[in-house]
């Protein structure tokens, strides 16, 4: 058991979330039974006002704490908020949320294993009133795209991946496997790459079916995505982690895909196989492992 | 499914219909001389991991998962398609030649059995709908007893009003309720409209003394 005396501070990036923002914090506060937590909402450079009105709407709540980031992406906004964290529990969450009552401490249970190294919940849409849920991610194929896994078990179980929206983490093992990689850009694949990174240094990503958090999918996002970007972050994670073979596999996905040229000098760029060997160096279990672990094909 | 296997099915059969399958919609189709009749299914209001639909001409059990098309279903026929996760519509040719020439009712219902589709990058924009002939919005009421009511078109406004003033029927209108349109009818956030929908849920939870 977790014991409930352990800090667990939620950390909230958001960049032009709107009123989101404020009604994520407040239903986070009221329907967190749970004697010990903080919030830290990490503010990405937002112009919508929305952090103005965090602050204004919590000034006088201690537990909750507004940080201004510069534009950083949500890999880095995650980060700086987990280094201003003061719980040995880090909860990261979208601005854009529901948390029934009694999410937090089911979704903090199975951390008390000491192999398990990240937790989701149930990921529930706000779009449609049904029970529909998904309980972590796997890669459909070589392009690395998402598909959502079904219920197995009510008791927490391994899954591939999680969802972003909602990861716990305990903060010693986040701050000594590096972190959501800071080579990521603006949005996506972070989340991936993490519990990727987990299962690859030995630890376990599961999910909790006891605990449900609401996502607001949405439509239309709040800033501007780029495709090159996101197809950046996608081969990033490929290079870093897979083996020559299925990142072969994964380039030919996206050769055609406009500005790949531009894509491939920006990984170029980076520190990208400084990064590679590192890890690779570090890691018990290799990509073989992990696809056949989960019949994973990519 | 392709844009040019559309068109050429659309030669065939010009009647493609659009709705969008939340919860129950229902449509009449009428199958041509070959007792088919193509129907695009769409949701505008999409955006995140698509669903099941379970499309019959009628009854009972389940059937196959399968993509875009079923080229053969018979009355008390149900099969699941799963929508593919970058597009927000799937192409359906149902074929029943037992009714050839005839309208057909076919009801479909959203289930949760299966949840696809990811949560990031930026979704296409649907190509351009053919000629809507019919347009119906979803199911999303259901009564006291737990049954739905037919054919609500969209939230009722009065059950938002009727919450104010308590009731169960007003409750349960607003749990079966999508957040997002609670969001815009009493202009508030999705998260705020969220707790209203999971307040008004367990409410109904508790059994009335």
């Amino acid at each position: 058991m977790i014991a409930q005396k352990e800090r667990v501070s939620v950390v909230i990036p958001a960049h032009n979330e709107g009123e989101n923002l404020v009604d994520t914090v407040r239903c986070v506060l009221e329907n967190t039974a749970y004697p010990d937590f903080e919030i830290v909402v990490v503010d990405d450079a937002s112009t919508d006002g929305s952090a103005d009105r965090v602050s204004n709407a919590f000034d006088n709540i201690d537990c909750v704490r507004l940080i201004r980031a510069e534009g950083v992406g949500v890999a880095q906004a995650r980060n700086l908020g987990a280094a201003c964290a003061c719980g040995r529990i880090l909860i990261f969450l979208d601005a854009h949320c529901y948390t029934p009552p009694h999410w937090m401490v089911n979704l903090i249970q199975p951390l008390s294993g000491t192999r398990v190294g990240v937790v989701g919940p149930a990921m529930a849409t706000m779009h449609y009133s049904s029970n529909v849920r998904g309980l972590g991610l796997t890669w459909l194929n070589e392009s690395l795209e998402l598909e959502w896994l079904g219920q197995r078990k009510n008791t927490p179980y391994p899954v591939p991946l999680l969802c972003g929206a909602c990861q716990a983490v305990r903060k010693a093992d986040f701050d000594r496997l590096g972190c959501y990689d800071a080579g990521m850009t603006r949005w996506g694949s972070e989340d991936e790459e993490l519990c990727l990174r987990y299962w690859l240094m030995g630890y376990e990503v599961m999910v909790q079916p006891q605990a449900v958090v609401y996502h607001l999918f949405r439509e239309s996002h709040p800033y501007e995505i780029q495709v090159q970007k996101i197809i950046y972050n996608r081969l990033r994670l490929a290079i870093l982690h897979l083996s020559d073979e299925r990142v072969s596999r994964i380039l030919d996905c996206y050769r055609s895909a406009r500005g790949f040229d531009q894509i491939m000098g920006w990984l170029q760029h980076s520190d990208l196989m400084s990064r590679r060997n590192e890890l690779q160096a570090l890691r018990c279990r290799d990509d073989d492992w992990f696809c056949t672990r989960f019949d994973c094909q990519i | 499914m392709s844009n040019d296997s559309i068109k050429k099915r659309k030669a065939i059969n010009p009647e493609v219909i659009w709705f969008p399958p939340s919860g129950i919609g229902q449509v009449v189709a009428h199958l041509d001389k070959n007792g088919a009749v193509d129907i695009r299914v769409e949701d505008p209001t999409f955006a995140g991991p698509p669903y099941s639909v379970l499309l019959g001409l009628g009854l009972q059990q389940d059937g196959p998962i399968c993509y875009g098309t079923l080229d053969s279903l018979k009355p008390g026929d149900y099969f699941y398609a799963k929508v593919h996760p970058w597009e927000r519509w799937f192409d359906i040719r149902l074929k029943a030649q037992d009714f050839s020439n005839q309208k057909v009712k076919v009801e479909f219902h959203v289930t949760s059995h299966e949840f696809v589709g990811p949560t990031r990058s930026p979704m296409p924009k649907p190509t351009k709908s053919p000629t809507t002939l019919v347009s119906i919005r979803p199911l999303n009421s259901v009564n006291a007893s737990g049954r739905h009511i037919d054919e609500v078109p969209g939230i009722d406004p009065k059950a938002i009003q009727l919450l104010a003033k308590g009731g169960i029927e007003s409750l349960a209108a607003l749990a079966s309720a999508v957040a997002a349109e609670v969001a815009q009818m009493l202009n508030i956030s999705e998260v705020k409209a969220m707790g209203l929908i999971d307040e008004a849920g367990r409410v109904l939870e508790k059994p009335e003394k």
